[in-house]
C-alpha cells in the first residue's frame, strides 16, 4: 500500500514537472505564439535570448531562440544584393521590403534580421552561408513587457483609431536590463526605459525624462535615436545620440526611475543627418564608438579623446563640435551594423551602384 | 477550377484512332508545358487565394504534382517567374490542393512559377489592383496657410493605407522659385506612421531649429520668416496595394516669426454650455496646436472626480476644440485638466518652450497637467 503511494506522488510530481516543462520554462516565460505585428529592433540577451522591439504593440518580447551552441567558427559573412535576394524569398520586389534590424547571436554566431512588408507584415530571418531561412515565431518559448501604459492609450481620434503611436528607436541589453529607447509620433520629447529582465509581473521600470544641452544655454528634451552603453575609466555610460545628431553621454548610476536627467553633449556630428545605429568596437589596445548614419559616412570616436573629455563634460561645449570623430568615407550609406566579435562588425550598406551588400569589416577597415 | 481538356474517350486500336490519340497528346504536352510559360492566363487550375483583400496563398491541384512525375506532393516548390531564389512559406495539402502560404501576402502585378524538380508545372498572376481605388491625400496639418519659422512637424493623412519606407523620395518642400529645399526633413527609418499607415508624421530637422546646434548655426532654420514655400506630395507615392496616388497634393503656406512661447490652457476663452443638454463646451486656444495632441491630452471631470464620457473635435485649423458629452451637463463645477505634454505647431509644450533657455529659470518644468474649473448653471 504504501508502495502504491510512493508511486502515486511520483507519478503526480512527474506529470507535474511535465505540466511545468509544457507551459512555462519560469520567469515569465511560456509556449506558445507571440503576437508580434512589428518587429522595430532585435537585441540578443544571455543564453540565445532575442528580445524583440515591436513598436505597434508597444511591447518587448524575449524569445529563446535555443539558438545556444557556441561557434567558434569565425566565419566571413557577405550576401551581396542582399536586398534582391529576401525580397526573392518573400516572392515580392524590393520596394516592398525595409529590412529594420539584424543582430547576432553572440553565442552562435547566426544572424538575425528583421524585415516589414510594405503592408506592415513583419518578418524575421536567419542568414546562413547563401541561404536565406524564416525563424519561425509560431510555438516558441517567450515572455514579455508592456513598455507604454500611459493613460492616454485608450485615446482614440475622430474616426475612431488609436491615437497613441510611438516608436521603439533602439533596444539594448545590458547588465541584466533591458535598455528601450522609444520616439513619440506626436511629442517630441525623449523616452528612455531601464527594464530588469528577467521580466516580472511587478515592473520596476525607470522612465526616464532626459534633457541633453546645446552649448551650456539651450536644452531640449528630444528623442534618442540609438544608443549603446560603454565604461569610462571604470564608470558606465549610456552613450545616446539624437534625432539632431549631438552625442550624449550619460552615467548609468543616474538613471534611476522618474528622475530628471541631464545628459551631457560630447559632440555633434554634423546637419542633415540622423543616427542610424551605434556600437562599441575594439582595435588592438583600443575602443572606439563606431556610428552610422543616414547623410555621413560611418563615423569612429576614440572612448580615449571621450575619457579626455571627461574633465570638462560638466561644462558647455564652446563653439565647435566636441570631441572630434573620424569619418570612414568608403562606408558610406550604412543601413544596419551589429557585432559579429570584438574585432568584426557585420555591416549592410548600400553600396554606390545601388546595390545592398552585406559584409564583414575588420581591423583594416575601420 | 480547370482541368487539362475534355474527359478521355474509349481507347481504339485501330492506327486512325492511333494517330489521332498521338496528335491528342501532343497538344496536351504543348498545353501542358507551353502554354503557361507564355502566358498569364492561368490553365493548369493554380489559383490564388484571397483573404482580406491580400494574396495569402497559391493553391495547386494536387494532380499536377501527381502528373509531373514528383515522388510526392512536397517536393513543390514556389518562386517569382524566372527568379534564381524559390520563396519561402508553409506548405500543407488541403482537400486534394497543395496550399502554398509564403510570409508576406503575394504581390499585386507579379506572376508566380509552381515547380516540381527543375520543372516548371504551371504558373499565376496576381492581378494589379483596380486604379479607381487609388489613395488621396485627405489632409496635412497644420491645416493654416500660416505657419511659424519654427514649425515642427507635419501629418500627412491619407485615405489609405500607404507603402513604408523611402517616404522622404516623395515629400518635396519648394521655396517661392520652385527651387527643392535640401536637408528640411528628417529623415527617420523607419518612418513614424501610424498603426495602420494612414498618418505620417514627418519633423522638420530639429537640428536645424534648435537654437546654436551646429546644424542652426551652419544652415540656420529650415523655414524663414517672411516667404511663401509649397509642399508638395508626389502621385508616384504608392500604397499597400501598390496603385500611385491618385493625383499630387500641394499645401501653400506663408511662414511667419518664431514661436517660442507655451501655450498657456489658463488663459483659452470657454464658452459654457447651458445644463441640461448636450451642447458642445467650447474652447479657444488662442493660437493653433497640435491636431492629434489635441484629442488625447484634454479631459473634462465632475466636482465628484469622475470622467466625463465625451468626444473632442478639433476645429477651426486647430484654433478652437470642442468637447461633447456623451450625457447631458448637470448643474455645477467641472474641471479641465490638460497634460502637459500637449504641444504648439512649433514644439513648445505647457511646460517649456521647445528649446529653453537656462538662463531663464522656469518653475513649470515638474508640472504634470494644467487644471481649470468651470461652473455649469
Amino acid at each position: 500500500m504504501k508502495k502504491i503511494f510512493f508511486y502515486m506522488i511520483a507519478v503526480g510530481a512527474g506529470l507535474f514537472l511535465l505540466a511545468a516543462i509544457n507551459h512555462t520554462t519560469g520567469s515569465g516565460f511560456e509556449n506558445g505564439t507571440p503576437t508580434i505585428q512589428s518587429i522595430s529592433s532585435l537585441a540578443f540577451g544571455p543564453d540565445g535570448i532575442l528580445f524583440i522591439g515591436d513598436s505597434k504593440s508597444a511591447t518587448v518580447f524575449a524569445v529563446n531562440t535555443k539558438d545556444n551552441k557556441k561557434n567558434k567558427r569565425q566565419a566571413l559573412v557577405e550576401m551581396k544584393n542582399i536586398d534582391q535576394k529576401i525580397a526573392a524569398v518573400l516572392g515580392t520586389e524590393v520596394a516592398n521590403i525595409t529590412i529594420t534590424d539584424m543582430a547576432v547571436n553572440p553565442v552562435s554566431k547566426k544572424l538575425y534580421i528583421s524585415v516589414q512588408h510594405s503592408d506592415g507584415t513583419p518578418v524575421l530571418l536567419n542568414i546562413d552561408g547563401d541561404k536565406i531561412s524564416s525563424f519561425s515565431l509560431k510555438d516558441v518559448n517567450y515572455s514579455s513587457v508592456v513598455l507604454n501604459n500611459s493613460p492616454a492609450v485608450d485615446a482614440k481620434d475622430q474616426r475612431g483609431r488609436p491615437l497613441r503611436v510611438s516608436t521603439i528607436s533602439d533596444l539594448g541589453y545590458a547588465d541584466g536590463k533591458v535598455l528601450v529607447s522609444g520616439l513619440s509620433n506626436h511629442q517630441f520629447s525623449s523616452s528612455f526605459k531601464s527594464i530588469p529582465f528577467p521580466f516580472t509581473d511587478k515592473q520596476d521600470e525607470a522612465t526616464l525624462e532626459i534633457y541633453h544641452a546645446a552649448h551650456g544655454r539651450y536644452e531640449t528634451s528630444a528623442p534618442i535615436k540609438t544608443f549603446t552603453t560603454t565604461e569610462i575609466n571604470g564608470k558606465k555610460y549610456l552613450v545616446a545620440s539624437y534625432t539632431c545628431t549631438p552625442l550624449v553621454l550619460f552615467p548609468m548610476d543616474e538613471l534611476k526611475p522618474g528622475m530628471h536627467v541631464k545628459g551631457r553633449t560630447v559632440a555633434e556630428m554634423g546637419s542633415g543627418n540622423t543616427p542610424i545605429d551605434m556600437m562599441s568596437f575594439g582595435k588592438g589596445n583600443e575602443s572606439f564608438l563606431v556610428m552610422a548614419n543616414t547623410a555621413r559616412a560611418v563615423s569612429k570616436v576614440d572612448y580615449k579623446s571621450i575619457a579626455a573629455f571627461e574633465g570638462t563634460l560638466t561644462e558647455p561645449v564652446k563653439g565647435t563640435a566636441g570631441v572630434g570623430f573620424t569619418s570612414m568615407p568608403e562606408m558610406t550609406k550604412v543601413l544596419q551594423m551589429d557585432k559579429l566579435n570584438d574585432t568584426q562588425l557585420l555591416i549592410l550598406q548600400k553600396k554606390a551602384n545601388g546595390d545592398v551588400d552585406l559584409w564583414t569589416a575588420n581591423d583594416t577597415n575601420l | 477550377m480547370l482541368t487539362f481538356g475534355q474527359p478521355m474517350i474509349p481507347t481504339y486500336k485501330s492506327p486512325v484512332f492511333s494517330i489521332i490519340r498521338l496528335y491528342f497528346l501532343y497538344i496536351l504536352i504543348f498545353f501542358v508545358l507551353f502554354f503557361p510559360s507564355c502566358t498569364h492566363v492561368d490553365t493548369t487550375g493554380i489559383k490564388v487565394v484571397w483573404i482580406d483583400k491580400k494574396a495569402t496563398t497559391i493553391s495547386i491541384p494536387a494532380h499536377l504534382a501527381k502528373a509531373s512525375g514528383a515522388d510526392s506532393l512536397f517536393p513543390l516548390k514556389v518562386r517569382i517567374a524566372n527568379n534564381k531564389r524559390f520563396m519561402v512559406g508553409d506548405i500543407r495539402l488541403e482537400n486534394k490542393h497543395i496550399l502554398f502560404t509564403p510570409l508576406i501576402a503575394l504581390t499585386r502585378g507579379l506572376t508566380y512559377e509552381v515547380l516540381a524538380g527543375d520543372k516548371v508545372i504551371g504558373s499565376v498572376e496576381v492581378p494589379l489592383a483596380d486604379a479607381a481605388n487609388a489613395p488621396e491625400v485627405l489632409h496635412v496639418y497644420p491645416s493654416a496657410d500660416t505657419l511659424p519659422e519654427n514649425l515642427l512637424k507635419l501629418y500627412l493623412q491619407f485615405s489609405k493605407p500607404m507603402r513604408e519606407g523611402e517616404i522622404l523620395h516623395y515629400v518635396f518642400l519648394l521655396d517661392k522659385n520652385n527651387d527643392t529645399l535640401s536637408n528640411v526633413f528628417l529623415d527617420l527609418n523607419p518612418a513614424l506612421w501610424n498603426e495602420d499607415r494612414t498618418v505620417l508624421t514627418l519633423w522638420l530637422d530639429p537640428g536645424r531649429i534648435k537654437r546654436d546646434l551646429i546644424p542652426n548655426r551652419q544652415m540656420g532654420n529650415p523655414l524663414s520668416m517672411g516667404k511663401r514655400y509649397t509642399l508638395i506630395i508626389a502621385n508616384a507615392w504608392k500604397d499597400g496595394e501598390g496603385l500611385n496616388l491618385r493625383t499630387s497634393f500641394t499645401k501653400q503656406f506663408y511662414v511667419e516669426q518664431r514661436d517660442s512661447i507655451s501655450p498657456n490652457a489658463l488663459l483659452w476663452p470657454l464658452k459654457l454650455p447651458a445644463s441640461q443638454t448636450k451642447q458642445p463646451m467650447g474652447i479657444s486656444l488662442n493660437e493653433p496646436l497640435d491636431y492629434f495632441l489635441l484629442q488625447e491630452t484634454v479631459h473634462f471631470t465632475d466636482d465628484e472626480g469622475k470622467k466625463v464620457a465625451g468626444k473632442i473635435e478639433v476645429k477651426n485649423q486647430e484654433r478652437n476644440i470642442e468637447f461633447i458629452p456623451h450625457q447631458s451637463w448637470q448643474k455645477g463645477w467641472y474641471k479641465i485638466s490638460v497634460e502637459h505634454i500637449l504641444e504648439d505647431l512649433a514644439g513648445n509644450n505647457l511646460n517649456r518652450p521647445f528649446d529653453r533657455d537656462t538662463k531663464v529659470r522656469n518653475p513649470n518644468l515638474e508640472r504634470k497637467v494644467v487644471e481649470r474649473s468651470f461652473e455649469i448653471r
